[in-house]
């Protein structure tokens, strides 16, 4: 049920001058694989504009590998570094809290958080990751583009959307990075997206940021309060 | 508002797994238990107050399982959003099949107002229903 999108563009050879040559990845096949990729991610962080603008609309189903490959592998490589570092933290977070409270439900939340350690739970992470990458990729674009498409601004269709959301993954490398990783990643991936958006639907940077930031304002904004308001309660909960 | 067209692309095929991901789990997670016991709204702890999206969980609950009113009744939005991913699946089903027309969306000034207008009116539906 969604609208299909423009057909194929010819290739490179007899290529339209307004048609634009393809991102690296998009042409790994010439570029080799490897360097595809890590040009396309060098791009991402460092030459955003670039890269978006240079990012063709008919090769989704190629900004789709790109998206699920690099996040897939950046999270699990972040999940099997940090399922020590976690462990260890979340058993002496249990020893501390059973001596602060006997709250059995302070002990369920960390009996969960320490599952995700054992090797059955990162196994099962491992293996769900491309698909829950697939559908927080598709579930956050089509979000975007309906924020866009209500503000009147999404000019090119879902592809230039996905596009955007596709290459604005490319952070998420920093998953691999233990601790503050996965903060710097998804602040970076969000700025990406404006930059992203504006580009490729051709809009102006305030239009942009507003269909990004919509919904991020609405639900993380007030999120980092409901964070302080947790924590409070939390404190509140553990002291004897 | 249907238009001929060849096979599915790519968007299409890639949004029928994700309808049939999410309709799944709405089906196998039980709400009272993790996953979905430890979803939150931050919006909703910070104000008391229900975002947009409050209840489509349980809309998804409630409508895999043939339970419309009750879907309905927790959020109008979640009941649209788990039927259009029915239909998609199916129409994507069919498109695969053979069947040669797809959906061509237009969205004009008008659309666009209706939209805005749906939402607002879910928001209000759901803010009332689970006012604090």
């Amino acid at each position: 049920m969604v609208p299909e999108v423009p057909t194929a563009q010819p290739a490179d050879s007899g290529r339209q001058p307004d048609v634009p040559p393809g991102a690296p990845w998009e042409r790994r096949d010439e570029l080799g694989w490897w360097t595809g990729w890590g040009r396309t991610v060098q791009q991402a962080l460092f030459e955003p504009s670039g890269l978006f603008a240079a990012a063709r609309l008919d090769k989704s189903a190629s900004q789709l590998g790109f998206a699920v490959f690099t996040t897939s592998v950046a999270w699990t490589i972040g999940e099997l570094l940090e399922a020590p570092l976690r462990h260890l933290i979340g058993g002496r977070l249990r020893e501390s809290v059973a001596g602060m409270s006997s709250d059995p439900d302070v002990q369920r939340i960390i009996d969960q958080m320490l599952q995700r350690t054992s090797p059955a739970g990162l196994l099962a992470t491992v293996l769900l990751t491309p698909l829950l990458t697939l559908v927080f990729l598709y579930v956050n674009a089509a979000l975007t583009h309906a924020v866009a498409a209500l503000m009147g601004q999404a000019k090119r269709g879902f592809p230039a959307t996905f596009a955007a959301c596709a290459y604005a993954c490319a952070p998420m490398v920093f998953l691999a990075v233990p601790g503050c990783g996965s903060i710097v990643a998804i602040l970076w991936t969000v700025v990406l997206t404006s930059i992203g958006i504006k580009v490729t639907h051709r809009i102006s940077s305030g239009a942009a940021a507003v269909a990004v930031l919509a919904p991020y304002l609405l639900l993380c904004c007030v999120g980092f309060l409901a964070a302080g308001s947790f924590a409070m309660a939390w404190r509140r909960m553990v002291q004897p | 508002m249907i238009a001929r067209a060849g096979r599915p692309s790519v968007h299409a095929l890639a949004l029928a797994g994700v309808s049939i991901t999410l309709l799944a789990a709405a089906a196998v997670f039980p709400l009272d238990a993790p996953p979905l016991s430890m979803l939150w709204c931050p919006f909703r702890a910070a104000t008391g107050w229900p975002c947009p999206g409050c209840g489509c969980t349980r809309a998804f609950h409630f409508a895999v399982r043939g339970q419309l009113g009750l879907a309905f009744s927790h959020s109008p939005l979640g009941t649209a959003l788990a039927l259009a991913c029915a239909a998609h699946v199916l129409w994507t089903a069919l498109r695969l099949a053979g069947l040669p027309y797809a959906p061509a969306l237009e969205i004009t000034r008008r659309t666009r107002w209706i939209a805005g207008t749906a939402l607002a009116a879910n928001w209000l539906f759901v803010a009332l229903w689970s006012a604090p």
